[in-house]
C-alpha cells in the first residue's frame, strides 16, 4: 500500500529507512532552555493545559522498548524517547550537541580515554527519585548484556570499567578511544525501576514502572497508556524539573497512510502530523490555517552502483559509472520532486555529512548533469550506438536493472525521470522495483544483486555510521567497493578525537568516494511537520532525528 | 443420479456463493442468476426454445439442432438493448486501448515538466489533464485501458480455460479424481484471494500483464470449475451421452464434442464477467502499490498515482475510476444480457 | 447431520494444511525477515545472530516448517520474529476490532437488501426497480478504494464547510471520550465510512439476489395458487415469498461474513482500522513468517466455519434438505 501500510509504501518504507537512528535519537529540549515555553507563540499569551493530538504514521506494534532491535523505529524515538528520556547529551536542530543530563560538558581524557559526567542536581525521574551514577551505570551494563536484544551496542562494548565518584558524578574507562562518545547515554536507564527486570520484556507495551504501572521517565511528559493498533498517551510529568510544560497529555494517534492523515488535519482530527515526505502533502499548503514546515532531514536518498560479481561487468569501469552520474540531472529531479513540498531544498554532495552540518563540503558536484560528456566517455572507451539507441560496449548493452522499493511514488517518479535522462545519452535502465522485504533481503541488498539500487540511508549528525558502509568488507557495504585509503581513513576517524582531525578524515574519504563512485547521492529527504496553526503553539522540528517532540515541553494550545 | 443429495443442493447454490476473498470487490460472478432488466418471459420458468432443443436433439441429432440453439440466444441477445449498447461502447474502448499508440495524443511517459499538473482542457489536447511531470493524463488514460484490457482478457481466457478444465474432468469422471480436484478447489477457496495474491506479487516482483494474469487466473477459475463441474455430473446422465459412450467414442469426444457444447452457456457468461473482475482486482492490487510497475500506466495504478493530489489536481483520481466503472458496467451489462440469451437455467428456482 | 459436520471437519484439515504449506514455503523462500533488521545503522551483530538461532533460521525449510507446526499447535502460534511478542493476543485484538466492522456492515448491508430487494421484486419493472438495478451494478463496477477515497475527502469537506462532524475519516476512536453511550456513539462515527463502503458492495449484491429469488417464488405456483385463493399480495408476500426467498439469502450472508475476515484489506488500511487487514499488511511488511501463517490459518478457519454454518443453515431452514 503505497500509503498503506499498508503496503502502502509508507509502512515499508518507513519501517526500514527511518529505521533506527537509535543513538541519533535524542531527548527533548528542556533544562536548558527556560523561559517558559515562549517559543513561537507569536506574541499570544501562553495558556496551559488541554491535550493535543498528533498523527503518527507509524505504530511499534512490535514494543516499545526503542532500544531493543524489534522496536527501533524512528517513531518510537519521537514519540516515547525525545519527550520522557532524556541523555546526557541530545541534538540541537543545528545538529549540534547539548548537554542534558549533565552539567556542562563531560569530562574526557587520552590515554586511557575516559569520560566524567557530573549529574545535574535538579534531575529527577517522574516518582521522585533523583538521576544518579548508578542510572549511568546500569545503562551502560544493560547495554552490553548479550541477554538483552539491543539493536547496538557500538561505543558500550568498549568501556572497560566504571567508577561512581559520587551519587552525581560518574567515570567510565574505556578500552580504546571512541570518537563518537557524545551519542552515549541517549537515554539515561532508571536502575531503580528496572533493576532485575527482564529487559527485552519490560518495556513491551509500557514504559513504566513494572511494580506500579505507572510511567517512568526524566522527561517534561511520562508514558500514561497505550491502546494498541490506537493511541498512545503521554500525560504531564508530575516531577519535571525543567521549565514548562504546559500540556496536560500528548495524544500520539496512529495512522499509516499518508492520504488518511492529510484528511485528519484537515478535519481537525488530529492537532499535528509528521509524515513521510509524500508528494500529496503540497495540498496542505493551500489549506487555510494549516502550516507546514519543511527542512532537509538526516535521511538521504541515493543510488548505489553495484561493482561485484553479481551486478553488470560494465558497472566496474569508472568511466561506465561516471557516464551515468554526468547523464542524471540530479538538481532537476530535486526541482521537480519537491519544487512545490519544500522549495530551495539542496541536491546532496557528500556521503559522509550532511548539507546543514558546518563539516559538509560537496565533493560530488562535480557531477553536473552534462549528457555530452557522459556520451563522450561512452564512445572514447568503445561504446557504438545501438539501433534502439543504446550503447553497446565491448559487447555487452549499457543497459541496467534499476531496484528500489515499490509502492513509493517519490522513488517511481524518480526512477521514471532518471529513466527518460539516461535513455538521451544512450544508456537504458529498466524497472526492478520490489518489495522492501525482498530487495532488502538476503537476495537482493544483501547479495549485491543489482546493477543500481535506489535507496536512503538513515542519517545521523555523527557520520560513524558510515564506516561500516564504505570501508572495504564492511558490515553494510554492498556496492562491493573497496579502497584501501579510504578504509584507513574511515578505520583513523573511530578514534580520533580531535573534531577538526576527524572531519578532514571523513571528508578525505567522501573525496575519493566521489572520485570512485560507488554511489550517486541523490537529497536528504524533507522532514516534513505541518500543524493547525490556529491551535498549536510552539511547535518545531528538530531535523537532527530527534523529531518534533524534541521541546514538547514549550507546545501549548489555544482553548 | 448417482450424486449426493447434498452437493446438488450445493451445486444448485453455486451461483450464489459469494467469494469476500477478493477484498470487497465482487462482481456478480454468476451471482444471484438475475434476469435483470430482461422484460421477456417471467423468471422461473423453463424457457421453450431451451426445452424443444432437449428434447430435439435427441431426436435429430445435434448439429442442427445447436445452431437453432445458438440463433434463438443471439436473437435474444441481440433484443436486449442495454447489453448490445455496452457491447458497443466496450468495443469502441478496447479499440481505444489496442490502438492506444494512434488514439493518445501523446506518448504515456512523455515527460514535460513545463506543463506540470494542468486541469483538464481542449488546448493542447490534454482532455484529462496532465500529471505532476507533466505527462498528459488522456494519453496515460488510453495506455492504462491498453494495459487493463491486456491483463483482463487474457486472464479471463486463462481462468476459463482452467475452470472448465478442472471442472470437466472432475464432472465426467468423478469418483477419486473429482473429490481430488473439488478438494483442490476447496484450498483455493479457502485462502483468502487478496492476501494470496499479495504476498505472490510481492514476492514474485511481478512486472508483466502476463505475470498478474497468472496469478489472477491461479485464484479466479474455481466458480467456473464448479459449474461446469456440475453441468457435468447431470449431462453425463442423459442417455445421448450413454448411447455415445456405447459406441466406442472415446473420453475426449465425448467431452469435447457432447457435452461441452452443452456447458458453453455458462462457461461464456462467468468468463465475461471475469473480465471485470480481474479488473477490479488488479486496480486493487496496483492501488496497493503491486501489480502492473511504473512507467507502464494500469488504470489502478493512475488511480493510486493521482490519490495524492484530490485535493489540487481531482482530474488524476476522477478520470481513470470512472474508466474502470465504465469499464465494468458495460462488462456486467453484458454479461447480463448473455445470461439471459445463453444461460435461462440459471434463472430456475433455487430451493 | 453429525457425521456430515464431522465428514466436512475432517475434509478441511488437509486442505488447512497444504494452504500453510504453500505460503510457508512461498514465503519463507522469497522474503528476508531479516531484510530491515540489516539495515540498522551499526546494528549489533550479536542480536542477529541470536534471533537466527532463537527463530532457527539457519536450519532447512521443513525442519522450520515442523518448528511452525509445534508453535501453532501448542503455543498458540508462537511469538513474533524480532520482539519475540506473543501472536494470539494481538491477532484476536485484530479480530475482534475487525469483528466490530463486519457486524456492523452486515447488518446495514442486510436491512437495505432486504428493503430494496423485496420492493424491486414487488414491484418488478417500476422506476424504482430500475433504480436499484443500476445502483447495483454500479455497486459491482465500482472499486472499493476509489470509493473510499472520494467519501474521506467528501465527510472532511462537509466539515470544513458546516462545521458539523458526522463521521470521522479514519481510526477506531476520539481519544478521550469516556462514558458507554459516547463510546458507542463515537465508535459509530468512526464506523461509518468503512461501513458505507463495504456495504455498498454487499447491498448491490444482496438486493439483486433476493430481488432474483424472491421473483422466482413470486412466480412459482404455489405462490400463484395462494393467490388465487384470494390471499392478500401483502400477505403473500410476507408468509410465502419473502420466507421462502430469505433461505438461500441467510446462507449467502453466512458464506460472506466468513470471508470477509481475510477480506477487508483495502478497507481497513484506507481508513486506519485497526484489525485483520492492517495486521496482515505489517506483518507482510516485515516478512514476518508466524504472524503471516497465524493470519492465514484464522481467516481460513473462518472461512470453512461460515461455509458450514451456511451449510446448516439451509438445513434447518428448509426443511426438504436432509443431511447423512
Amino acid at each position: 500500500m503505497r500509503s498503506l501500510g499498508a503496503r502502502r509504501g509508507i509502512l515499508s518504507v518507513c519501517a526500514l529507512f527511518l529505521a533506527v537512528a537509535l543513538l541519533a535519537a535524542a531527548c527533548g529540549g528542556g533544562g536548558t532552555s527556560g523561559g517558559g515555553g515562549g517559543g513561537g507563540g507569536g506574541g499570544q499569551q501562553v495558556q496551559n493545559g488541554g491535550t493535543l493530538v498528533f498523527g503518527a504514521e507509524q505504530e511499534p506494534s512490535e514494543g516499545l522498548n526503542f532500544l531493543l532491535v524489534c522496536c527501533t523505529l524512528a517513531w518510537s524515538v519521537w514519540m516515547l524517547e525525545s519527550p520522557t528520556l532524556y541523555g546526557a547529551y541530545h541534538h540541537l536542530p543545528d545538529f549540534s550537541y547539548e548537554p542534558q543530563l549533565i552539567d556542562g560538558e563531560a569530562k574526557v581524557t587520552q590515554n586511557p580515554f575516559t569520560i566524567t559526567y557530573h549529574i545535574k542536581p535538579q534531575a529527577k525521574w517522574s516518582d521522585g527519585q533523583p538521576v544518579t551514577s548508578k542510572d549511568f551505570i546500569f545503562t551502560w551494563k544493560t547495554f552490553v548484556n548479550p541477554k538483552w536484544q539491543m539493536a547496538s551496542r557500538a561505543g558500550y562494548d568498549q568501556i572497560k570499567s566504571a567508577q561512581a565518584i559520587d551519587d552525581k558524578t560518574v567515570k567510565f574507562i574505556f578500552s580504546k578511544p571512541f570518537a563518537d562518545w557524545k551519542d552515549l547515554f541517549e537515554p539515561v536507564l532508571p536502575e531503580h525501576v528496572l533493576n532485575g527486570q527482564n529487559f527485552n520484556k519490560v518495556w513491551q507495551n509500557c514504559i513504566c514502572d513494572p511494580k506500579t504501572g505507572k510511567g517512568i521517565g526524566d522527561g517534561p511528559f511520562v508514558f500514561q497508556s497505550y491502546q494498541k493498533g490506537n493511541q498512545l498517551t503521554l500525560v504531564k510529568n508530575p516531577n519535571w524539573w525543567g521549565s514548562g510544560p504546559h500540556l496536560d497529555k500528548i495524544v500520539w494517534k496512529f495512522t499509516t497512510d499518508t492520504n488518511t492523515e492529510i484528511q485528519q488535519l484537515r478535519g481537525h482530527e488530529v492537532d499535528a502530523i509528521y509524515p513521510q515526505p509524500q508528494l500529496e502533502l503540497k495540498q496542505l499548503q493551500s489549506e487555510p490555517g494549516i502550516k507546514l514546515t519543511t527542512k532537509a532531514g538526516t535521511t538521504y536518498e541515493h543510488i548505489d552502483l553495484q561493482q561485484g560479481p553479481k551486478g553488470n561487468p560494465l558497472l566496474k569501469n569508472l568511466w561506465m559509472r561516471q557516464a551515468i552520474a554526468y547523464g542524471i540531472d540530479r538538481q532537476a529531479i530535486v526541482n521537480q520532486l519537491f519544487k512545490d513540498l519544500s522549495p530551495g531544498l539542496p541536491v546532496l554532495n557528500n556521503v559522509m555529512y550532511l548539507t546543514n552540518q558546518p563539516e559538509y563540503q560537496p565533493h560530488f558536484n562535480i557531477y553536473k548533469h552534462d549528457p555530452k560528456k557522459a556520451e563522450q566517455l561512452l564512445q572514447s572507451h568503445g561504446c557504438k550506438k545501438g539501433s534502439d539507441g543504446i550503447y553497446v560496449c565491448n559487447g555487452q548493452r549499457a543497459s541496467f536493472r534499476f531496484v528500489s522499493t515499490s509502492g513509493n511514488e517519490l522513488r517511481e517518479l524518480t526512477f521514471e525521470i532518471i529513466q527518460q535522462q539516461l535513455k538521451q545519452v544512450g544508456i537504458e535502465v529498466k524497472n526492478d522495483f520490489g518489495d522492501p522485504a525482498v530487495v532488502f533481503g538476503n537476495k537482493v541488498l544483501v547479495a549485491g544483486n543489482y546493477d543500481l539500487f535506489m535507496f536512503a540511508w538513515v542519517g545521523n549528525p555523527d557520520p560513524s555510521g558510515n564506516v561500516e558502509i564504505w570501508k572495504c568488507k564492511g558490515s553494510q557495504n554492498f556496492t562491493g567497493w573497496c579502497n584501501p585509503k579510504a578504509t584507513k581513513l574511515l578505520d583513523a576517524s573511530q578514534s580520533e578525537l580531535n573534531p577538526q582531525k576527524r572531519a578532514q578524515e571523513f571528508n578525505e574519504a567522501d573525496q575519493i568516494a566521489a572520485q570512485d563512485l560507488p554511489t550517486i547521492p541523490l537529497y536528504q529527504k524533507p522532514d516534513v511537520l505541518a500543524y493547525n496553526a490556529d491551535k498549536v503553539h510552539g511547535m518545531t522540528d528538530n531535523p537532527a532525528a530527534d523529531g518534533p517532540a524534541w521541546d514538547a515541553q514549550n507546545w501549548w494550545i489555544s482553548r | 443420479m448417482t450424486e449426493h443429495p447434498r452437493e446438488t443442493t450445493r451445486e444448485q447454490r453455486e451461483p450464489g456463493v459469494t467469494r469476500r476473498g477478493v477484498e470487497e470487490q465482487q462482481a456478480p460472478l454468476g451471482a444471484a442468476g438475475d434476469p435483470g432488466l430482461r422484460r421477456a418471459a417471467p423468471a422461473g420458468r423453463v424457457q421453450p426454445g431451451e426445452a424443444m432443443a432437449t428434447a430435439s436433439l435427441y431426436e435429430e441429432g445435434l448439429e442442427v439442432e445447436s445452431r437453432s440453439v445458438w440463433r434463438l440466444a443471439l436473437r435474444r441477445f441481440l433484443r436486449h438493448r442495454l447489453a448490445m449498447a455496452s457491447l458497443i461502447l466496450l468495443v469502441l474502448i478496447f479499440l481505444a486501448g489496442i490502438f492506444a499508440n494512434l488514439v493518445a495524443p501523446y506518448s504515456y511517459s512523455q515527460i514535460n515538466l513545463s506543463d506540470a499538473g494542468l486541469g483538464p482542457s481542449l488546448s493542447g489536447y490534454h482532455f484529462f489533464g496532465t500529471d505532476d511531470l507533466g505527462r498528459d493524463y488522456f494519453s496515460r488514460v488510453i495506455y492504462g485501458i491498453r494495459t487493463t484490457e491486456a491483463v483482463a482478457i487474457f486472464t479471463a481466457v486463462l481462468s476459463v480455460a482452467l475452470g472448465t478444465l478442472v471442472g470437466a474432468v472432475a464432472g465426467y469422471f468423478g469418483g477419486w479424481i473429482d473429490n481430488l480436484l473439488m478438494r483442490l478447489t476447496d484450498l483455493v477457496l479457502t485462502l483468502p484471494a487478496l492476501a494470496v495474491l499479495l504476498v505472490a506479487s510481492a514476492l514474485l516482483s511481478t512486472d508483466s500483464p502476463i505475470t498478474v494474469s497468472f496469478l489472477l487466473a491461479a485464484i479466479l477459475w474455481t466458480s467456473l470449475a464448479r459449474i461446469v463441474r456440475g453441468s457435468f455430473l447431470s449431462l453425463k446422465e442423459n442417455e445421448y451421452i450413454e448411447a455415445a459412450r456405447a459406441s466406442g467414442a472415446s473420453h475426449t469426444r465425448i467431452i469435447l464434442r457432447h457435452m461441452l457444447p452443452n456447458s458453453l452457456g455458462p462457461i461464456i457468461v462467468n468468463g465475461t464477467l471475469t473480465v471485470a473482475v480481474a479488473i477490479l482486482i488488479e486496480a486493487v492490487l496496483s492501488f496497493l502499490g503491486f501489480g502492473i510497475k511504473p512507467p507502464t500506466p494500469s488504470l489502478g495504478s493512475l488511480i493510486n498515482d493521482g490519490k495524492g493530489q484530490m485535493l489540487t489536481e481531482w482530474w488524476l483520481v476522477t478520470f481513470p475510476g470512472l474508466t474502470i466503472v465504465i469499464i465494468c458496467l458495460c462488462v456486467n451489462f453484458i454479461g447480463d444480457g448473455l445470461r439471459d440469451a445463453l444461460d435461462p437455467t440459471q434463472r430456475r428456482v433455487r430451493a | 447431520m453429525g457425521t456430515y459436520i464431522l465428514r466436512r471437519v475432517l475434509y478441511s484439515i488437509p486442505v488447512l494444511i497444504a494452504a500453510s504449506m504453500l505460503i510457508f514455503f512461498f514465503v519463507s523462500a522469497v522474503g528476508d525477515p531479516l531484510a530491515q533488521v540489516r539495515a540498522i545503522p551499526k546494528v549489533s551483530q550479536e542480536t542477529i545472530h541470536h534471533i537466527i538461532v532463537r527463530k532457527h533460521l539457519d536450519k532447512p525449510l521443513i525442519v522450520q516448517y515442523g518448528y511452525w507446526v509445534e508453535n501453532a499447535v501448542l503455543h498458540r502460534f508462537g511469538t513474533t520474529l524480532l520482539g519475540d511478542n506473543p501472536i494470539w493476543p494481538d491477532l484476536r485484538l485484530a479480530l475482534s476490532n475487525t469483528l466490530q466492522l463486519v457486524i456492523v456492515s452486515e447488518v446495514v448491508a442486510v436491512i437495505f437488501a432486504i428493503l430494496v430487494g423485496v420492493y424491486s421484486a414487488v414491484r418488478q419493472y417500476s422506476a424504482f426497480d430500475y433504480a436499484a438495478t443500476t445502483f447495483s451494478f454500479v455497486g459491482f463496477s465500482t472499486p472499493v478504494f476509489w470509493l473510499a477515497l472520494i467519501l474521506q475527502v467528501l465527510v472532511t469537506n462537509i466539515f470544513l464547510a458546516y462545521g458539523i462532524r458526522i463521521f470521522y475519516t479514519s481510526g477506531f476512536s476520539t481519544p478521550g471520550v469516556t462514558g458507554l453511550l459516547p463510546s458507542i456513539l463515537d465508535r459509530l462515527q468512526h464506523l461509518a465510512l468503512p461501513v458505507i463502503t463495504l456495504a455498498f458492495v454487499s447491498i448491490a449484491q444482496y438486493s439483486r439476489y433476493l430481488r432474483a429469488s424472491m421473483l422466482e417464488v413470486i412466480n412459482s405456483d404455489y405462490v400463484r395458487t395462494a393467490r388465487a385463493k384470494g390471499l392478500l399480495t401483502r400477505q403473500v408476500v410476507m408468509k410465502h415469498a419473502l420466507r421462502n426467498a430469505l433461505i438461500p439469502f441467510a446462507t449467502v450472508v453466512a458464506l460472506d461474513f466468513g470471508a470477509y475476515f481475510g477480506g477487508v484489506i483495502v478497507t481497513e488500511s484506507v481508513f486506519s482500522i485497526p484489525g485483520m487487514g492492517l495486521y496482515f499488511i505489517r506483518a507482510l511488511n516485515a516478512a514476518d513468517l508466524y504472524p503471516i501463517m497465524a493470519w492465514l490459518i484464522v481467516t481460513a478457519v473462518m472461512v470453512i466455519l461460515f461455509n458450514l454454518i451456511a451449510d446448516i443453515l439451509y438445513g434447518i431452514l428448509d426443511p426438504r434438505i436432509r443431511y447423512d
